[in-house]
C-alpha cells in the first residue's frame, strides 16, 4: 500500500506551522489532517483512527509524551513520531522509550518527514 | 575560578530566559522554513498547471527571481538555525548541569555565537578536530566553568589579531581536567596578544599551563553542583 493510504494526524500548538506543514502534505496527495492540542487529538483519534500521528512534545495542556503514553496503551498500533527542538533531544529519546517509532528535530525538512512517515507506517503495516 | 556571575542567579535567570526565547525561535524558523517550501511549491504547481492547461512556455512571470530569493531565505534560514542552536546550548550551560555535552561541542557552539565579532577583524576560528587516540572522559565541569573564561580570553586576544588572521583552538582531556589551547593559524601569538590572554585568564582567575602555546587548564570540581531548575524549563520542542 503506498504512502498516499496511510492516514496521517499532525499534532502541534504552533497553528501556522502545523497547517503550512498540512497543506504541502496535501499538495503532494497525502491523507493529512492537523489538529493544534493534545485534547484535540484524543478526540480526533477516537473520530478516525490514524495510521501514523506526528506530535509536538511540547504543548500547552496535554503533552506530547503523555499522549504517546495513552496511545500506546490503548492503540498501540498507532505510530508515532514526535517533533522536537534541538534541545529537547532527551524528551525524544524518553519518547522512543515509551514506544514511538522516532524523533525529528525542529525545523525539518518535508522529505524527511515524509520517508519517516513511510517507515513508520510500514512497521504498521500499512506502506511499501 | 570566578564564576559567580555564570553560575548566580542572574546567570540561571538568564540562561532559563535565552533556552525559553531559542525555543520559541525555533518553532517561528520551522513555519518559516514551511512556508518556504509551499512557495516553492506553489510555484511548481502553477508552471505544470500552465504548461499543461495552456501552453504556457514560462508560467509565473517572475519564477526565476523568487525561486533565487527563496534560495536567498533558506540560506538566511540555515544560519539563524545554527546561531539559534548555539545560543541554546550556551543559555543551557548556565541553568543545566553540562556534563552530557562533550566541551568540544560547547566551544563549537561559543565559537559560532562569536563569529560576529570575530568578522570585525575578519579573523576566523578554526575548532580542532582531531580525536586523540585515547580520549580520557571529560572531566565533570559546567559549561559555565570554561566557556566563560575562554570568551572572555578570546576578546580580549581579538584586538591584538591582525586582519584576517586566525585562531586554532583545541580541547583536551585528561587527569580531572580540561585543557583549551588557543593558539594562532601559523607560528605564535604576537607578545601583546599573548600578555592580553594572560591577563584575561589571569583576572578570570584560570590556570595557564606553562609552555609557548597557551592552554587554559579548567580543573573539575566535583563539589560543583547543577543550579536548581525546572527539568524542562527552556526546552524546545
Amino acid at each position: 500500500m503506498p504512502i498516499y493510504d496511510v492516514n496521517i494526524l499532525l499534532v502541534d500548538d504552533e497553528k501556522e506551522f502545523t497547517s503550512t506543514l498540512a497543506e504541502r502534505m496535501a499538495l503532494r496527495g497525502l491523507r493529512v489532517r492537523c489538529v493544534y492540542s493534545g485534547e484535540e487529538a484524543l478526540k480526533e483519534i477516537a473520530a478516525e483512527k490514524p495510521d501514523v500521528v506526528v506530535m509536538d512534545v511540547m504543548m500547552p495542556g496535554l503533552k506530547g509524551l503523555d499522549i504517546l503514553r495513552h496511545l500506546k496503551a490503548t492503540n498501540p498500533e498507532i505510530q508515532v513520531i514526535l517533533l522536537t527542538g534541538q534541545a529537547g533531544t532527551r524528551d525524544g529519546m524518553e519518547g522512543m522509550k515509551l514506544g514511538a517509532f522516532d524523533y525529528l528535530l525542529k525545523p525539518l525538512a518535508l522529505d524527511a518527514l515524509l520517508a519517516k512517515i513511510a517507515e513508520a507506517a510500514a512497521v504498521g503495516g500499512k506502506a511499501q | 575560578m570566578n564564576d559567580s556571575r555564570a553560575a548566580g542567579g542572574d546567570g540561571r535567570f538568564l540562561g532559563a530566559v535565552t533556552a525559553a526565547a531559542c525555543h520559541d525561535l525555533m518553532n517561528h524558523f520551522a513555519t518559516f522554513s514551511q512556508a518556504l517550501g509551499l512557495m516553492e511549491d506553489c510555484l511548481a504547481a502553477d508552471a505544470r498547471t500552465r504548461l499543461r492547461s495552456l501552453g504556457f512556455k514560462g508560467g509565473f512571470e517572475h519564477k526565476e527571481r523568487f525561486q533565487e530569493l527563496i534560495a536567498m531565505l533558506h540560506g538566511q534560514l540555515e544560519r539563524a538555525v545554527g546561531l539559534t542552536e548555539a545560543l541554546a546550548l550556551a543559555a543551557h550551560s548556565v541553568d543545566r548541569e553540562g556534563r552530557d555535552v562533550p566541551p568540544p561541542e560547547a566551544v563549537r557552539a561559543l565559537l559560532v555565537l562569536c563569529e560576529r565579532l570575530l568578522k570585525r577583524r575578519k579573523v576566523t576560528a578554526v575548532l580542532d578536530t582531531a580525536a586523540p587516540a585515547a580520549t580520557p572522559p571529560w572531566p565533570a565541569l559546567r559549561q559555565a566553568d570554561y566557556l566563560g573564561p575562554v570568551l572572555e580570553v578570546l576578546l580580549a586576544c581579538l584586538p591584538h589579531m591582525p586582519m584576517g588572521g586566525e585562531l586554532r583552538l583545541a580541547c583536551r582531556a585528561g587527569a580531572g581536567a580540561l585543557a583549551v589551547t588557543i593558539g594562532p593559524g601559523e607560528g605564535r601569538f604576537s607578545d601583546d596578544a599573548r600578555a592580553a590572554c594572560l591577563g584575561a585568564a589571569r583576572a578570570a582567575g584560570v590556570e595557564v599551563a606553562p609552555g609557548e602555546s597557551l592552554t587554559l587548564v579548567f580543573q573539575e570540581q566535583p563539589t560543583s553542583t547543577p543550579a536548581s531548575c525546572p527539568p524542562d524549563a527552556g526546552q524546545a520542542s
